[in-house]
């Protein structure tokens, strides 16, 4: 890889071209957007229903809730994406014009986790009106972020592999549970006791368990994805 | 300018060509001509760098540029022309002058248009974007795949003239089509693509 400070300043204005123009169609069409806030507040509002107020692990289920449909919808931004690139060709040009796969990967994750941000404000605001959840502690925001930099790894990595392979989004739903459960288990921990007690001490090793989960999926992302389109040539 | 040699090429076993060999010098236009499924638009990806070829290999005299135009118009359907314009040149770092691509647009009939968005442009204008788009990049070699399928004749004969006037511009173009009457009436050197399946 060449480090040279002109190449490093190139790549990095191409991964905001390409972010831009990903934000720009989103927000254009707002399909994905729609379709992500409507099938999470749906969740939300089924399981408001299903479980009243005063449930003992209220805590504990909501935060596996959240997460759960934060992935799902993770899935459905980043196929959207990545459709929108293939559909005709498009990713073939920016792959042509030399553009690092490692930049197009980085880029892709960065529009799913914009995206997947907006969506969680929203959801975050309904959880509280609707589960009272109160979040006294602002580390919540933190994990949030932590845990959307994971999830949008994962989705893209499989997004990509799934639409340019022409796979069902039904088998995109399956192959994500065992990759992003380890995973899950210790974001649904921290956003349980971040909201039950506000303290971090017992949930900061859970809070490094995340941080190594997302580096190890954006670098072996990176490598994965890069091999993958050096394959498909 | 660019020479290829013994170029081969198998999707799962089934060959699709091998042993193809052909160069392309400044100013000149190679049609590549033959029936669906002869592999056109596989060797016109290959010398793109969009895929690999299997054996044999292209050799660039000099470092030049080169742009390719797919079957698929390759642009966003829910940007307008200078949208993709401006986005393929942010990404590809190359523009001509401003003027030049005026010059460019007018030709091309789009200059009216380029606030459309490309879901809303006919299939000609669409072609004609992509066209632009290519262009913008000034490529020394441009790759055009069918370029004149599902055009009507006033259409194809404005493609025509256009290509003419970039091979006096010194542009090198490789073109291919099922219609040999059409890409023979522009190109200096034919490749015929039928026969090398075997």
């Amino acid at each position: 890889m060449n480090n040279n400070p002109d190449n490093i300043k190139t790549d990095i204005k191409t991964l905001f071209s390409l972010f831009k123009k990903d934000l720009k169609l989103e927000f254009r069409s707002l399909s994905t957007i729609l379709i992500t806030i409507v099938f999470t507040a749906l969740i939300v509002v089924l399981f408001n229903i299903a479980f009243p107020f005063g449930v003992a692990q209220k805590n504990e289920i909501i935060s596996i809730i959240i997460w759960v449909v934060f992935l799902f919808s993770s899935l459905i931004v980043s196929s959207g994406m990545i459709e929108i690139d293939t559909k005709n060709n498009s990713l073939e040009l920016i792959l042509m014009y030399g553009i690092k796969s490692e930049i197009y990967f980085l880029s892709k994750i960065l529009s799913v986790f914009s995206i997947l941000s907006i969506v969680q404000l929203t959801i975050f605001s309904l959880f509280y009106v609707l589960f009272q959840l109160s979040f006294q502690n602002l580390m919540i925001i933190l994990v949030a972020i932590l845990t959307n930099i994971g999830i949008s790894s994962i989705t893209v990595i499989l997004g990509i592999l799934s639409v340019r392979n022409n796979l069902n989004q039904n088998i995109l739903s399956i192959l994500v549970i065992p990759f992003t459960l380890p995973y899950l288990l210790g974001a649904v921990e921290v956003t349980s006791q971040l909201t039950e007690s506000g303290n971090i001490n017992y949930i900061l090793n859970s809070i490094y368990a995340i941080v190594a989960f997302d580096l190890i999926f954006l670098i072996s992302g990176a490598l994965l994805i890069g091999a993958y389109f050096k394959l498909e040539k | 300018m660019i020479k290829a040699n013994n170029l081969s090429k198998s999707f799962n076993g089934n060959r699709i060509f091998s042993g193809i060999e052909f160069n392309v010098e400044k100013s000149r236009v190679l049609g590549v001509v033959g029936n669906n499924g002869s592999g056109k638009t596989t060797l016109l990806k290959i010398v793109a760098g969009i895929i690999n070829s299997d054996t044999g290999s292209i050799n660039f005299k000099e470092n030049i540029k080169l742009d390719f135009l797919g079957h698929e118009n390759m642009l966003y359907q829910n940007f307008s022309i200078s949208e993709n314009i401006d986005f393929f040149s942010d990404i590809s770092g190359f523009r001509i002058p401003s003027g030049l691509q005026d010059n460019i647009e007018n030709s091309l009939g789009l200059k009216n248009i380029l606030g459309k968005k490309i879901s809303e442009l006919s299939y000609g204008q669409r072609k004609k974007a992509s066209m632009l788009r290519s262009l913008i990049s000034d490529p020394d070699l441009l790759i055009l795949d069918e370029p004149f399928s599902n055009l009507d004749s006033e259409s194809t004969n404005s493609f025509i003239s256009i290509l003419k006037t970039l091979k006096k511009s010194g542009k090198s173009i490789i073109i291919s089509s099922n219609r040999k009457d059409i890409v023979g009436s522009v190109s200096d050197n034919l490749l015929n693509m039928d026969g090398y399946n075997e």
